[in-house]
């Protein structure tokens, strides 16, 4: 029996044959998956990594104050979060809250009392000041002997006065109040009493009279809160055991019932309790009063701020500001500040102030806040990491605003004494405005004859077309402006007097100079600068002026430095070079001598930003130049915004874009802001609230080639706040916060 | 019944068998209501609509020079109210080239919209030798047909586009004056535009 061996397999079995089909096989493997995984890749890039997705959201109160919220960020990757009485640091990177912590409640302290303080501080710090000035021309032993008990005085004054503020009076329970009557006759007596160049301290009886005056309304709530706090709190607790007990689907249905119920009751509680602030406002009045500016003064904010001090400062309404110095992160809210640990949120501090924060400075090591101590004062605290806070007052004359409506014109808040700070980290400085010489110069508000414009292109354009719209809105403004006889603006073209002084450095010496117009101050990393007119002048950190320059046309009167973050701040100081945008110009200085390096013509540049990579990107509402001379013709106002990118190095226009609303650059990156509005939003929020969309807000982000736009992010609600770091976009919305995140673009 | 049912086919002549040729033509009637129609929709849709871009462009234009009023202002506070002199320069261009980019980094705002020129050269027209606190006369305008004084009536700027002076054809052009205000006018004149004594008149570079 032989071996049957199939003869044509083996001749078709060829071992390198067997290898080259594998060899194919493997090679034809590779390219389907590169194919696979290259199409997989360009699939999820155009459906996912080129658009924004939400990284994280925040949930807040959907009823919660918005006004008591904030956003910053902290350092890189980092967000601070303010909201609900509650602080958040958020880590972008991992996504993921890095700790919760609550901002303590400032204790609720007398308000006769505070005033009282206040204005006992700041007679002592006048004090101080005539003292040191004493001391400059001691000639004699009997002067020094003189000088030496008179300071002994001051220094008993200092200590007792430090005692008192040591242990503040806290406001008395309405109870209290309620026993003693009201007086009408007391408000002018503490009137007479709390008048700055009375002395505080010794006589308290017309402070103390003014306690009684309290609004009934505020009693009743509270004895209405009491009684349901109390309920809701026994209701709770049968709640809960019913809750326990309920076994049965009709029980537990009617536990989940119960429940809807108390909540509802819980909100209605909660909604007193904010009530409750708006009439303790008004109950404060006899105070305010006494202390605040006449009435028809003061209505707006100038930036500084125009409180007086009342017992609301400390119910923190007031927006809260931040300060990010290194480990310690202070937040400033209402009338005290506190420092929360940045690894841990544990709280290191708690600053109580001597009225409303007006303004933070912050660098990494120190924090300055202004804080209001009554119409007429500031008190200015300096708080390191660890050392225990410096504080000084100042009588900074009364604070009125820049311009006011007044019946018939525009007017320029002239004052005899006005008192501006600025601060490069730690060194503050505080400039002093005397007034010398008033002088206004009026000019015509409306341009002469622009109707006769408006109605040309009104009649020229096509029936019902958006111009037409344009010219006949600008007509009707321009007729309200005039049936107002708002015609005339007033230019504020006065000598003033500016002494710069620096609170922490009494050795730095004093610089004084005449500039005309109006003065105002700002800071950046290098430079303290003040500008009066076409004026602008930089000093370094001891007063020594730099240099000075002209600029195209005034700076438009704006609010300080200090707020809004600076996120708005028309300059910016990088690569040796000064960024300033003035009236009319966007100008670029030499940080060191001054010289103009270039000059762009743009009206109504609002907002300068620098990315990473050293670019600068401007956003301007791009105003006609006529808007300079002719401030409420509307028929010059319906320009579209525009966006520009420049080089820093030559000036030039690299792309301008229109119609964004604002601007952000961070990194390699750079967002925009469109907010619309139509119509038929504004007729459904009247008529089905429902279903009105709030808002139509779109973030686009910018090709920083040529400005287009990468992708874009629509939200139908109110943005509060943006915060941007990278490729980050931190949006504050009134119940969340929502951060988005581009991967790949 | 035969016959009734027996029917012979008719023969088409040669123009009834490729009836479909014919009736895929306009007919000349139908070809001139079609052309009266495109010349209708022109006039109403393109004419106003070019009308409204020129105006649209006059108004850029005189905003331009606005901006260039802003830099010679300016440049004449900082130079004892003198605005730029001729200094040797053959036209507007080399006249104005001091202002940059001490007092404009953006070229743009020397150019008329409507001439299509995008940063480059100066369009306008720029009286040299003049000073800010002197009498009121013309500081520049849009190109002008000539280097010459221009009484009243005299043509100052041209009726065709890409002719010399003719940066808005037959809309005119607009004149900014040392005080700042703009004037848009037709292609002549409207009244003495006489250079003041030692002033030059620097057009465009051709």
């Amino acid at each position: 029996m032989s071996l049957q061996v199939p003869t044509k397999e083996i001749a078709s079995f060829n071992p390198s044959a067997t290898r080259r089909s594998t060899s194919v096989s493997v090679v034809m493997a590779l390219i389907v998956t590169l194919l696979v995984v290259t199409l997989g890749g360009a699939s999820w890039y155009y459906f996912f990594g080129r658009k924004p997705k939400v990284a994280m959201t925040v949930a807040l109160e959907l009823n919660g104050d918005t006004a008591t919220r904030g956003l910053w960020s902290a350092g890189p990757d980092e967000l601070l979060l303010v909201g609900d009485g509650d602080v958040r640091l958020i880590d972008l990177a991992t996504r993921k809250k890095k700790w919760t912590a609550t901002i303590p409640k400032s204790v609720p302290v007398d308000a006769g009392w505070q005033a009282a303080m206040n204005a006992r501080f700041v007679r002592l710090q006048q004090w101080s000041d005539e003292l040191s000035h004493k001391r400059t021309g001691l000639t004699g032993e009997a002067a020094i002997k003189e000088f030496n008990a008179e300071a002994a005085k001051y220094h008993a004054a200092l200590t007792a006065a430090r005692a008192e503020m040591a242990t503040p009076r806290a406001t008395p329970p309405p109870a209290a109040i309620a026993k003693k009557p009201a007086s009408a006759a007391a408000v002018p007596a503490a009137a007479e009493h709390l008048k700055p160049g009375h002395v505080f301290g010794s006589d308290r009886s017309a402070v103390d009279a003014l306690r009684p005056v309290v609004d009934a309304n505020v009693q009743i709530i509270e004895a209405r809160m009491k009684k349901r706090a109390a309920k809701l709190q026994a209701w709770r607790t049968a709640l809960d055991a019913k809750k326990a007990n309920a076994k049965t689907p009709l029980q537990k249905s009617a536990a989940t019932e119960e429940e809807a119920r108390f909540a509802a009751e819980l909100a209605e509680q909660k909604k007193d309790e904010n009530s409750l602030g708006k009439p303790r406002e008004k109950s404060a009045l006899p105070v305010s009063v006494a202390v605040a500016p006449p009435s028809g003064e003061n209505k707006e904010d100038d930036g500084i701020g125009n409180d007086a001090f009342s017992s609301d400062d400390a119910s923190g309404t007031a927006k809260p500001q931040a300060a990010i110095c290194g480990d310690r992160l202070w937040i400033v809210e209402g009338s005290h500040a506190v420092a929360f640990e940045r690894s841990t949120g544990a709280v290191k501090a708690d600053v109580r102030l001597a009225g409303l924060a007006l303004r933070v400075f912050s660098d990494t090591a120190t924090a300055i806040v202004i804080a209001s101590a009554g119409a007429e004062a500031v008190q200015v605290v300096r708080l390191g990491a660890d050392a225990q806070p410096q504080s000084s007052y100042f009588f900074t004359g009364r604070r009125v605003p820049a311009f006011s409506m007044s019946e018939h014109s525009v007017m320029p808040g002239i004052q005899d004494l006005r008192t501006e700070f600025a601060a490069i980290g730690g060194s503050l400085l505080r400039v002093e405005i005397r007034l010398k010489e008033k002088r206004v110069t009026t000019r015509d508000a409306i341009k002469a004859g622009s109707e006769k414009e408006l109605e040309s292109v009104a009649g020229g354009a096509a029936a019902h077309s958006a111009d037409e719209l344009k010219a006949v809105t600008a007509l009707l403004r321009n007729d309200s402006a005039r049936l107002r006889g708002e015609t005339i603006e007033h230019v504020d073209d006065s000598t003033y007097e500016v002494a710069l002084k620096r609170p922490f450095e009494p050795d730095a010496a004093e610089w004084t100079g005449i500039l005309r117009g109006r003065v105002q101050v700002f800071s950046t990393p290098t430079l303290h600068l003040v500008t009066a007119g076409t004026k602008l002048l930089a000093f370094d950190r001891a007063n020594k002026k730099l240099w000075e320059a002209t600029l195209g046309s005034p700076l438009p009167i704006r609010r300080s430095d200090g707020e809004s973050g600076g996120a708005s701040r028309p300059w910016i100081e990088a690569g040796g070079r000064l960024f300033l945008a003035d009236g009319s110009f966007l100008n670029a200085f030499d940080a060191k001598t001054g010289q103009v390096v270039w000059r762009l013509p743009g009206v109504g540049i609002r907002k300068i930003q620098m990315d990473g990579e050293g670019s600068l990107y401007v956003q301007s509402d791009n105003l006609s130049v006529e808007t300079l001379a002719y401030a409420m013709d509307a028929s010059l106002r319906d320009a579209a915004p525009i966006t520009m990118r420049i080089d820093p190095a030559d000036g030039k226009i690299r792309w301008q874009v229109e119609k964004y609303q604002d601007l952000w650059a961070s990194g390699k990156d750079v967002y925009v802001l469109r907010e619309t509005k139509f119509a038929g939003d504004l007729e459904n929020q009247v008529f089905s609230p429902g279903r009105a969309i709030q808002a139509r807000v779109k973030i686009y982000k910018l090709s920083r080639e040529n400005g287009s736009p990468l992708w874009e992010w629509f939200q139908p609600r109110h943005l509060q706040a943006v915060e941007v770091q990278g490729k980050n976009v931190a949006l504050l919305f009134g119940e969340e916060l929502q951060v988005i995140r581009s991967m790949c673009r | 019944m035969l016959n009734r049912q027996f029917k012979a086919p008719k023969l088409l002549n040669r123009s009834e068998m490729v009836p479909s040729q014919k009736r895929s033509a306009f007919a000349f009637v139908e070809l001139l209501v079609v052309m009266f129609i495109v010349v209708v929709l022109y006039a109403v849709v393109v004419g106003p609509s070019r009308e409204y871009l020129q105006r649209q462009k006059r108004a850029r234009c005189a905003e331009n020079l606005r901006k260039l009023h802003l830099t010679l202002t300016l440049y004449a506070n900082e130079h004892d109210g003198a605005f730029p002199s001729a200094d040797g320069a053959r036209n507007s261009d080399e006249a104005l080239a001091v202002l940059v980019p001490k007092y404009s980094s953006d070229r743009s705002i020397f150019t008329c919209p409507a001439t299509g020129h995008a940063g480059g050269q100066a369009d306008f027209a720029y009286v040299a030798g003049l000073r800010k606190d002197g009498p009121v006369s013309l500081l520049a305008s849009d190109a002008q047909v000539n280097a010459e004084s221009k009484r009243s009536g005299a043509k100052i700027f041209a009726d065709a586009e890409g002719a010399r002076g003719g940066n808005h054809g037959k809309a005119g052009g607009n004149l900014i004056f040392i005080d700042g205000h703009v004037e848009t006018i037709g292609t002549a004149a409207p009244r003495d535009l006489s250079l003041p004594p030692g002033a030059k008149l620097l057009n465009p570079a051709k």
